[in-house]
């Protein structure tokens, strides 16, 4: 992981909101990815979807969804949890030319994703030859829902989010779609924002910040604990 | 997202959108979260321009600080707001933590907002906001149905007339007279001319019907045909905002069995000769009824004809029986209660009474012989298939007959002390009264209402009366509804919804001293007059043509249906909408009877 951080540190990392932003101001794209496989280094997106978040509100009218060819074959193991076969991806953009719609919805947002570190390592290896990164500005709903001791803190997993979706009394889209599991992560997500805000400002006049999100995120995350 | 057009597909009123337009809505939908206690719709807002549909979870709406719903899963908030542009004065907060659906109003981008299932907003549709590419039948303009003008003049003959009208395939042509404007059809032709009475060379005017009845060109086709039987014709003219005419319209050109129907048993109920041939006119009107409604005439309309047909079945029996008694004094026949009021349900009793000149001191007091008289009269009524009212408002009744003195001492004793037995209930039911034959005197009922000498106790004592009737509110989650009895577990939408607002118009009738008229007509004047708001009528209106159209529809139903129509509905009948536009438009109309009872009396001095 290190030697990756020292190879991102170079490139560009895409326009996101002041971290002083009071959460309710900032816009979000809460993204996930199915994937080939889940080797960091070699698998390839598949599908990506991304549900937009302003003032907030999760706009419907603003998600995306988008298929991506990949150079190597969709595992076995992939193929039984997103059921995207290669012969339903022909006709679709390889990732060099879906990552300009990709450019589009991260730019000027804060990236969410569930088990972010995981959409991270395959949104950056998408970037690098743009010269562009996702930069640190990430927030982790897996994180946050530890922060919210809504997860076994103790667990080396990350926790479910189908479960965490229900366990929270939330309603759980399309599973394993990568438009579904968005939407269900951008649900989730506001709702943990929510409860953060409320622990924050029962203390604090100030309203709470990307900043203070960021770290909180950070802070719950699996890497930093296992490091 | 398909979990987002599940949930709003299957429930009202968008289950009836098509896959195309449900794919619109979820695209307009925005999710938003709400942490226990925070608010979603604030107290102040002055317009709402979207609706909230609860997804998880649940919110609490207050009415300053008290609440008054509790919302769930499914539940919707702000239809009728948004429909009616109305401010909600109401606060909306998350009573749990809450996922709400966002949505802007759908009507802007829909491509057939049509299908929308706002099923109990009529009054809404008619106020044009819901009306775009949705105009009912009954609700076309005249300007798109009528039909040229033909005209002759005054000396033209009867011949040159008749030709000039089948040139023009019409069937009237308007004539200009010294005495104003007439109207020739093909009926005089067949009444005066084809009898021989009037000669082909005569002038037309002669057979003329002068004047003409006119109706402004903005009118709607339900409001032509509503005229069309009142008046028994079966043309109208036309005429624009000057008076000039522009064109006919003839019962054929406005629509099909809505309009020909109602005229049908208007014309038998003229042409009966017998009170057998009578009843078998009058036992069209349940089927009328039915018919007007499926044609989709609004509830008040379907009422003000039902009240019309009554009128004409009571007229025809007084022209067909003779009654020595009433025909030795000066008399009038007088309707009570809904059919007063021109909005009767298709069940309604017929409520009568009579009023007649004082005869002369020294004769002996008719009163009795023309009480005999009067009940053969309702005898007959009761044969046309009229229910007589169960609760003894009927002419034949001492206390509903009486000499106009009598009638001026009783109205002036309630008032002196409305804590006389029945002093309210009485005269609460002169003040619904509607003289059909000798208007001038059939108003001795009302008479005593316009004097000054009523006080603020008897205004306040009918107040009471009227508040006396309160809607089912704090509720949650379901009616408050009768405990025992045959009507366990319902909910009777005549008291609760509808005898609120009457009662309510009713004492504003009292108070302003003008009886006329249908409840809407009666919170206008009232919110002209400052005893009301602009929005307290608006919303009393509104909650009124709502129940009104429920218990229209509820009734017209059980007669199709054959089988006995109750104004009790069960809570779980209703779709989910309508529940919640019921408990919304009960709220609204428990906080005008609230704040009337509290400051009526600054509101007498306005």
């Amino acid at each position: 992981m290190r030697s990756a951080r020292t190879m991102f540190r170079r490139r560009a990392p895409l326009p996101t909101p002041h971290p002083r932003t009071p959460w309710r101001a900032a816009e979000y794209c809460v993204i996930d990815l199915e994937t080939t496989g889940l080797n960091l280094g070699r698998d390839e997106i598949v599908a990506y979807g991304a549900a937009i978040v302003a003032e907030a509100r999760i706009s419907c009218g603003r998600s995306a969804y988008g298929l991506v060819r990949p150079a190597r074959p969709v595992s076995v193991a992939a193929l039984t949890v997103h059921g995207l076969r290669s012969a339903d991806l022909v006709d679709a953009p390889t990732i060099d030319e879906a990552v300009d719609d990709l450019v589009g919805l991260l730019t000027n947002r804060v990236v969410v994703a569930h088990a972010a570190w995981i959409e991270r390592a395959f949104l950056n290896r998408a970037l690098r030859p743009r010269g562009m990164s996702l930069g640190r500005a990430v927030l982790d709903t897996a994180a946050l829902l530890r922060a919210c001791r809504l997860a076994d803190v103790s667990a080396a997993r990350e926790p479910d989010l189908e479960t965490a979706s229900r366990r929270l009394g939330l309603p759980v889209h399309t599973p394993h779609h990568a438009l579904g599991d968005s939407f269900t992560t951008a649900q989730v997500f506001l709702a943990l924002a929510t409860r953060l805000e409320r622990g924050h400002t029962g203390s604090n006049p100030r309203p709470l910040t990307l900043r203070q999100l960021y770290a909180i995120s950070r802070h719950h995350s699996l890497d930093r604990r296992t490091a | 997202m398909k979990e987002f057009a599940d949930f709003l597909g299957g429930q009202p009123p968008f289950d009836g959108l098509d896959a195309d337009d449900l794919v619109r809505l979820v695209r307009h939908v925005e999710v938003e979260y709400f942490a226990a206690g925070a608010v979603v719709v604030a107290e102040d807002e002055t317009r709402i321009d979207h609706l909230w549909v609860v997804r998880t979870g649940a919110l609490v709406v207050l009415d300053r600080g008290q609440v008054v719903d509790l919302l769930g899963v499914g539940d919707m908030f702000g239809h009728l707001w948004l429909l009616s542009g109305l401010p909600p004065r109401l606060l909306v907060r998350a009573d749990e933590e809450s996922l709400c659906l966002r949505i802007p109003d759908p009507r802007a981008f829909l491509a057939n907002p049509e299908r929308l299932r706002f099923t109990a907003v009529e009054a809404a549709t008619r106020r044009g906001a819901l009306a775009d590419g949705a105009v009912l039948r009954g609700d076309r303009r005249l300007a798109d149905l009528m039909r040229p003008v033909v005209r002759c003049a005054e000396l033209d003959s009867v011949r040159d007339a008749a030709d000039r009208i089948s040139a023009a395939g019409a069937s009237c042509a308007l004539v200009s007279t010294a005495t104003g404007l007439g109207i020739i059809t093909d009926h005089d032709f067949r009444l005066r001319v084809a009898t021989g009475r009037v000669g082909v060379d005569a002038p037309a005017a002669r057979v003329a019907t002068v004047p003409a009845l006119t109706i402004r060109e903005d009118a709607t086709q339900a409001a032509a045909l509503l005229r069309m039987v009142e008046h028994g014709v079966h043309h109208l003219v036309v005429c624009d905002r000057s008076g000039r005419p522009v064109g006919v319209v003839r019962v054929v050109d406005l629509a099909q069995a809505d309009v020909r129907d109602p005229l049908l048993i208007r014309s038998a109920i003229e042409g009966a000769t017998s009170i057998d041939q009578l009843a078998e006119a009058a036992r069209l009107l349940p089927a009328t009824l039915v018919e007007l409604f499926d044609n989709g005439v609004s509830a008040a309309h379907i009422g003000a004809v039902h009240a019309a047909i009554v009128d004409a079945v009571l007229r025809r029996v007084l022209s067909l029986r003779h009654s020595p008694a009433l025909g030795a004094v000066e008399h009038s026949w007088v309707l009570l209660g809904s059919l007063a009021r021109q909005e009767p349900l298709p069940m309604s009793d017929i409520d009568t009474a009579l009023v007649w000149a004082d005869p002369p001191e020294s004769e002996p007091d008719p009163a009795a012989m023309i009480r005999k008289e009067a009940w053969e009269v309702l005898r007959d009524l009761q044969r046309c298939g009229l229910a007589l009212c169960a609760k003894g408002a009927n002419a034949h009744s001492p206390v509903f007959s009486r000499s106009r003195s009598g009638w001026i001492a009783a109205a002036r004793g309630w008032q002196h002390d409305p804590t006389q037995e029945n002093a309210l209930l009485l005269s609460a039911m002169v003040a619904d009264s509607r003289p059909l034959t000798n208007v001038p005197l059939g108003r001795a009922l009302t008479e005593q209402i316009r004097t000054h000498t009523r006080s603020n106790q008897f205004l306040r004592a009918l107040l009471d009366e009227a508040l006396g009737w309160r809607p089912p509110t704090g509720f949650v989650r379901d009616f408050v509804v009768a405990h025992g009895g045959e009507h366990r577990g319902q909910l009777d939408l005549k008291s609760g919804g509808l005898a609120p607002v009457v009662a309510l118009a009713r004492w504003i009738a009292i108070v302003s001293g003008d009886a006329r008229g249908t409840t809407i007509d009666r919170l206008r004047r009232g919110a002209r007059s400052g005893l009301l708001s602009q929005d307290e009528a608006d919303t009393l209106a509104g909650g009124f043509e709502n129940v009104y159209a429920m218990l229209l529809r509820h009734e017209l139903r059980a007669v199709r249906g054959g089988t006995t129509p109750t104004t009790y509905f069960m809570p779980r009948e209703l779709d989910t909408l309508t529940r919640r536009h019921l408990r919304e438009s009960f709220r609204a109309i428990a906080l005008v009877q609230t704040r009337v009872d509290r400051d009526w009396w600054r509101r007498l001095d306005r």
